[in-house]
């Protein structure tokens, strides 16, 4: 150690940190933590029974589409029609989920810097148009791998993760977003904090919504447990009367949501099933960053929609749909598909229409292309 | 039991907070990441009691868990409402010293942080480092050369070998 180093770790001691956690809040988590697993595990076991029943009421489901049945409740299986191909792996050891999958291995290796351009796949190597923005000063990625394949051999016993299940349900008013709402499995880690929690009572079952006051930029949010499974709704703006009549009337039919008895839905322009909350992690990301530019690329399948929020507008981008939106004051964020398998976000410090006009340029790049290489860091930047 | 993890988190929490906080540069979501590895270790316990590197393992489960969906996209919403106001935070002030090194911390790479904290908090050696996060020891050397560099300005003082 020399005597900066001296200098630095006594600084650093010094550096003001938050408060410790009283032992009854951890206690209290943990015990959260054990619950939500034996709830996930018994669900799975219900499910696989159809002994559950939250709600009569009657919903739509398949067939004809003319024929009113009453709709298994959500976190069961179709009684009729068991899927076996898609129905979660039984028992706790094999999590049904990629992100649970996740939580489980702890603690996980890190990604690992990509050394050069030429190391990442060709659909993530992409870049805006030379004539369009200025030259990157930066970029670097990382690759994930490693990560991966812990994560997959850790369950190499367990059957494929189940399919994504979420929905997001826009409204619009011509291109721009009015009210937003994503709809998704929770998994088995409790999100919403009981401790500063409201909770309302749908029908007996109770609903976690986190207090708007207490965290006003993330909206409401809001989990449930229903047949066995964990939900949650993330949204700028619902009224506990919706949050209500969504815990009373949405169906799981097979791994869709069934949301076609809610009134929220029921207004809504845009309607994406398996919208990318709970996906497959991408195993190279790619950012690249210029004078108030910043561009990231990850080989990821996750619908834009799910970045929607009141004010945002749907655009035309590399033959589909992006979401646009303001992130914060004068910073502009673009979230789109380049491919069905990457998803891409440009965020800047620019009016919205000049990111756009940017975005349109962004194209995959040869691996030797000079504004990459030059600028390239391969471990020393993240 | 309750009473051997109290003991263990009460010996624990100054080093992995602190260590959390330098790692993450944001001290809210390093109150609740460490929260969350602690309440993560005592689900498990005994277990956590037999960790090789207890320490180590509870900063990296602290730093999954800000990279998970839930707090990441907390995260990402305050970077961006940060650059929103870069001209302010840019804007010349007397500040101690203590404010002008948390600035700077923050203001490194993720990686850096990382590297840093584990290094001078923790005091874990290069190697040690490379293991924990997975990377070779010469990215370890050139990350927390680099970050030396930048936090020697907040330190007010030339960095000398």
């Amino acid at each position: 150690m020399t005597a900066f180093d001296d200098e630095l770790a006594r600084a650093l001691r010094d550096v003001p940190v938050g408060g410790y956690a009283p032992i009854e809040e951890l206690q209290d988590r943990a015990r959260q933590l054990h619950t939500r697993r034996r709830l996930a595990g018994a669900g799975l076991a219900v499910a696989a029974a159809v002994l559950v029943a939250v709600s009569s009421a009657l919903a739509l489901t398949g067939g004809d589409g003319d024929t009113v049945t009453p709709a298994p409740p959500v976190g069961t299986a179709p009684s009729s029609t068991p899927e076996p191909t898609t129905a979660p792996p039984a028992g706790p050891d094999c999590p049904g989920t990629w992100s649970e999958r996740f939580d489980a291995t702890q603690p996980r290796s890190m990604a690992t810097p990509v050394a050069g351009p030429g190391d990442l796949p060709d659909e993530v190597r992409l870049l805006w148009a030379a004539d369009a923005a200025p030259d990157p000063d930066q970029a670097y990625a990382m690759d994930n791998s490693s990560v991966l394949g812990q994560v997959g051999a850790a369950f190499e016993r367990c059957p494929q993760p189940q399919p994504d299940r979420s929905v997001v349900v826009v409204q619009l008013d011509g291109d721009v977003v009015q009210r937003s709402a994503v709809i998704s499995e929770a998994g088995s880690w409790l999100r919403v904090d009981p401790a500063t929690a409201r909770t309302l009572d749908a029908d007996g079952v109770p609903v976690l919504v986190e207090n708007p006051d207490a965290s006003a930029d993330d909206g409401v949010r809001a989990e449930w447990e229903a047949g066995g499974l964990a939900w949650e709704v993330q949204s700028e703006d619902l009224s506990d009367a919706e949050l209500i009549e969504l815990v009373r009337t949405m169906r799981l039919d097979g791994d869709s949501i069934d949301l076609s008895a809610w009134s929220v839905a029921t207004g809504a322009e845009r309607f994406v099933t398996g919208a990318g909350v709970d996906v497959e992690p991408g195993r190279a990301d790619l950012t690249v960053v210029a004078d108030g530019l910043q561009l990231t690329v990850t080989d990821e399948d996750r619908d834009p929609w799910r970045t929607a929020t009141p004010g945002s507008r749907e655009v035309a981008v590399a033959g589909g749909t992006g979401v646009l939106r303001e992130v914060a004051d004068g910073v502009a964020m673009l979230t789109w598909q380049p491919t069905p398998r990457t998803t891409a976000t440009l965020t800047g410090d620019l009016d919205g229409e000049e990111l756009l006009a940017i975005a349109r340029t962004v194209a995959p790049v040869p691996a030797d292309d000079q504004r990459l290489t030059e600028v390239w860091s391969a471990g020393a930047e993240q | 039991m309750a009473e051997d993890f109290a003991d263990w988190y009460l010996a624990l929490r100054p080093r992995v907070l602190r260590a959390v906080t330098v790692a993450v540069g944001d001290r809210d979501l390093a109150e609740e990441a460490t929260a969350e590895a602690f309440a993560r270790a005592l689900a498990r316990w005994p277990a956590g009691a037999a960790l090789d590197s207890p320490v180590t393992w509870l900063l990296k489960v602290a730093l999954n868990e800000v990279r998970s969906r839930w707090r990441r996209s907390r995260l990402e919403r305050r970077h961006l409402q940060r650059l929103a106001a870069e001209p302010e935070r840019h804007a010349p002030a007397a500040e101690p010293r203590d404010d002008a090194l948390w600035a700077a911390v923050a203001a490194l790479p993720e990686r850096g942080r990382q590297v840093v904290a584990m290094r001078y908090v923790l005091d874990l050696t290069e190697p040690e480092i490379a293991a924990a996060l997975g990377i070779t020891r010469g990215t370890v050397a050139s990350t927390l050369s680099r970050a030396r560099q930048q936090l020697a300005t907040a330190l007010t003082r030339e960095e000398t070998p």
